[in-house]
């Protein structure tokens, strides 16, 4: 049984996400701002931090291609790009000592970046046109606050769930 | 070269660079609709994704109906000022549409732009990465529904299907930003129609741009835009919207109407697929060709 509780997560947070998105756009500060959840994100990196970093890539390699095919439609994107994300965290590791608040952090600075590569790249294929002030404004600011609240609410258990679920692997 | 065959690392990355571009290239170019394995995929996580909005579109359902009953007192009270207006707009309809039967008849005119059918369907996801506008809906091919069929909501029309899979089709919205995303749309003014072409989204403003319009036509603020089924794929006269603004192109040689369209594009829940039923262009070439053989 307990093998079936990572994938299960996943495939929980893989549906939260478009659930999440119908409250978005909302109004704050004066303008619309976009909401984007990337739980998935979180979740595959926290994967990679806690249990084990190559089925986290191969977790974020299926899941990312299952992002494309259903919901953007171009395909690859998300595939290539949530396995990199977990590759770049780990050479972050490398130089940095990991506990959870800096877990977050990076979790945190990996989701810019991923949000930031795909804006550059809808720019060269012609699907956003929005400018960088636009970007930063409507999109950027506010996803990264509604993340963090995210991460603020799931590393715990996150962590929790996986060591768990890591330890009793090790155990059989 | 032995040293760079040795790096793992870099062929991994060199040959995932290679396929990614290959893929993106394989999904952007022109296609009537997405290939086998994809479908398959979709179907799959398509299945799960039915499942798993039941209990959230109930939850919202509840809090919605709460909303309703607040506002209860105060729609009636402007509803009923209303009342009376349609029963006069209802009995001219009628009379009209009856007219027009038994004048198209007489006339011999066989088949309309204006007819269609439609397929009732639940919006079941939105696209979380929000770069594209697309909506995810719960009925696909096997209840009849193809690619690029007009879709609406009891407010107007809010897009098109984009591609379909067995049990599940994604539909773009007018606001997506898609050089293939046109609709051919039609200004109701007093004396003559006006057309343009539904190109774009202001997303600062919220509104629809309609592009193309002749330069020396004048278009009153507020004329309704429909759709002109001249495109040869939707029906004519879906609501989009009310024109806020007209001004002219940088070049001065068209003018661009700002359309605020008649649904709201975020809060969509139930939708309808219209077929058209006359025949389009590409239909009709089609069978021309079958018939040459």
């Amino acid at each position: 049984m307990i093998r079936f509780v990572l994938p299960l997560i996943g495939i929980v947070i893989f549906y939260s996400e478009s659930i999440f998105a119908t409250f978005s756009p909302i109004e704050a500060a004066g303008d619309t701002r976009l909401l984007v959840p990337h739980f998935l994100v979180v979740f595959l990196l926290f994967l990679s931090f806690y249990y084990n970093r190559n089925t986290s890539y191969i977790y974020a390699f299926v899941f990312g291609l299952m992002y494309d095919v259903f919901f953007t439609g171009v395909l690859g994107i998300y595939m290539f790009l949530f396995p990199l994300l977990i590759y770049i965290s780990a050479l972050i590791f490398r130089l940095i000592y990991q506990n959870i608040v800096i877990n977050g952090l990076v979790t945190l600075i990996m989701i810019a970046l991923l949000e930031w590569i795909v804006y550059q790249f809808y720019l060269l294929i012609g699907i956003a046109d929005m400018n960088v002030q636009a970007f930063l404004n409507h999109r950027l600011y506010s996803t990264l606050l509604f993340n963090a609240a995210f991460i603020l609410i799931a590393a715990y258990p996150f962590k929790q769930w996986m060591s768990a679920v890591r330890f009793r692997q090790l155990e059989d | 070269m032995p040293s760079f065959f040795r790096n793992k690392r870099l062929i991994v990355l060199l040959v995932s660079i290679i396929l990614l571009v290959a893929l993106i290239g394989f999904s952007l170019r022109e296609r009537d609709n997405i290939s086998l394995p994809e479908q398959f995929i979709k179907d799959i996580v398509g299945f799960g994704q039915n499942i798993a909005s039941k209990p959230a579109s109930f939850v919202q359902g509840g809090f919605d109906s709460v909303q309703d009953l607040l506002n209860t007192y105060n729609e009636n009270k402007k509803l009923k000022t209303r009342l009376e207006e349609l029963a006069l707009l209802q009995t001219q309809v009628t009379d009209l549409t009856r007219d027009n039967e038994a004048l198209r008849e007489q006339t011999n005119v066989e088949g309309d732009i204006r007819d269609y059918s439609t397929t009732n369907a639940t919006v079941i996801a939105r696209n979380p990465e929000q770069w594209q506008d697309t909506i995810i809906i719960d009925k696909g091919q096997v209840n009849g529904i193809e690619a690029d069929m007009a879709v609406q909501t009891a407010g107007g029309m809010i897009g098109r299907v984009k591609d379909t899979g067995q049990f599940t089709s994604t539909v773009e919205l007018l606001s997506a930003r898609n050089s293939v995303n046109r609709v051919s749309a039609l200004f109701q003014a007093e004396e003559e129609n006006i057309y343009g072409l539904v190109e774009g989204f202001d997303t600062e403003r919220g509104e629809l741009m309609v592009k193309k319009i002749p330069f020396d036509v004048p278009i009153e603020v507020g004329s309704k835009v429909i759709t002109s089924g001249l495109g040869g794929v939707f029906p004519k006269g879906l609501l989009i919207g009310e024109v806020t603004e007209v001004s002219s192109d940088e070049y001065g040689l068209t003018q661009t109407a700002y359309v605020d369209p008649a649904a709201n594009l975020y809060d969509i829940e139930h939708v309808m697929v219209l077929e058209r039923a006359a025949v389009g262009a590409d239909e009709i070439e089609a069978e021309a060709e079958e018939d040459e053989e």
